[in-house]
């Protein structure tokens, strides 16, 4: 029993050794395929199409992302979203908001710009 | 501490470690559940759902590899095998829903900071499960001799 006690012990203590280091390097950790930065222009034309709305949006959620408004962007972004309900044709691009939106919370700045671009071509 | 208990109680402690970082990946897929929700968006809910069940599972699996580890004093295969095969079944799993797609969730297109610690430690904890194995050969071996 004692024996099984010290065990409990010693996994405790190396659980708390693998896990603190990681959570202190988390902040650095580079998440791959979200660095390739993107300087495509976000000036895609938006009159008379089926999704002008959508890319609107998507384009203000672009430009609150470059001015440091996560919230602000996560909300075009999330309002986007909900005007893709039920377009399967578009799923991909649905799939590229998600990944913007998922980037946006690990405060990836390029990956959740990738995203939304991508997000916006796919509308386009 | 002799270099064999030093690999197990690394391992536990991998292991622990992985299962918690699931329960956080699973919180945040709770949290961006609700968002989704307030915002009316319900096409997510079952892709949402079945993440969440699969986060949670797996990070209670992990914990109870653990618990099967202490319980057979570190002496059985078993418990070091079962290790190898759900995280190499996790990783083949999460390598799918990031290429060909896995069915309910599709393709996703983001890799966080959470998924590639979890890859890691993952990865690691096949290592040293192996290392183990290993040692127990070893032990049976000398012991026969």
């Amino acid at each position: 029993m004692t024996n099984i006690l010290q065990n409990y012990r010693r996994v405790a203590l190396f659980s708390i050794l693998a896990i603190v280091p990681l959570l202190l390097i988390s902040n650095s950790v580079i998440s791959y395929g979200q660095t390739n930065t993107t300087n495509a222009t976000n000036q895609t034309s938006t009159s008379g199409g089926p999704n002008s709305g959508l890319i609107k949006l998507i384009d203000s959620g672009i430009l609150m992302i470059k001015s440091g408004d996560n919230e602000g962007a996560k909300k075009s972004l999330l309002q986007a979203e909900s005007g893709l309900e039920d377009k399967p044709n578009v799923s991909g691009a649905e799939k590229h908001i998600e990944a913007s939106l998922k980037a946006l919370k690990d405060n990836d700045t390029n990956g959740a710009l990738t995203h939304a671009e991508e997000a916006k071509k796919g509308l386009a | 501490m002799n270099r064999n208990l030093l690999i197990v109680y690394a391992l536990c402690g991998i292991l622990v470690a992985t299962g918690i970082v699931y329960f956080l990946v699973a919180y945040g897929e709770y949290t961006d559940w609700v968002e989704l929700l307030n915002f009316g968006i319900h096409d997510e809910t079952t892709e949402k759902q079945v993440e969440i069940t699969l986060f949670i599972t797996s990070g209670l699996i992990y914990l109870g590899l653990v618990l099967w580890l202490i319980k057979t004093r570190f002496m059985k295969k078993s418990p070091y095998i079962a290790a190898i095969v759900v995280s190499v079944a996790l990783i083949i799993t999460y390598a799918a829903s990031r290429t060909v797609g896995v069915p309910i969730v599709g393709v996703e297109l983001y890799v966080g900071k959470l998924d590639v610690i979890s890859k890691i430690l993952q990865s690691v904890a096949i290592a040293l499960s192996f290392a183990g194995l290993y040692k127990i050969q070893k032990s049976i071996h000398t012991l026969r001799a």
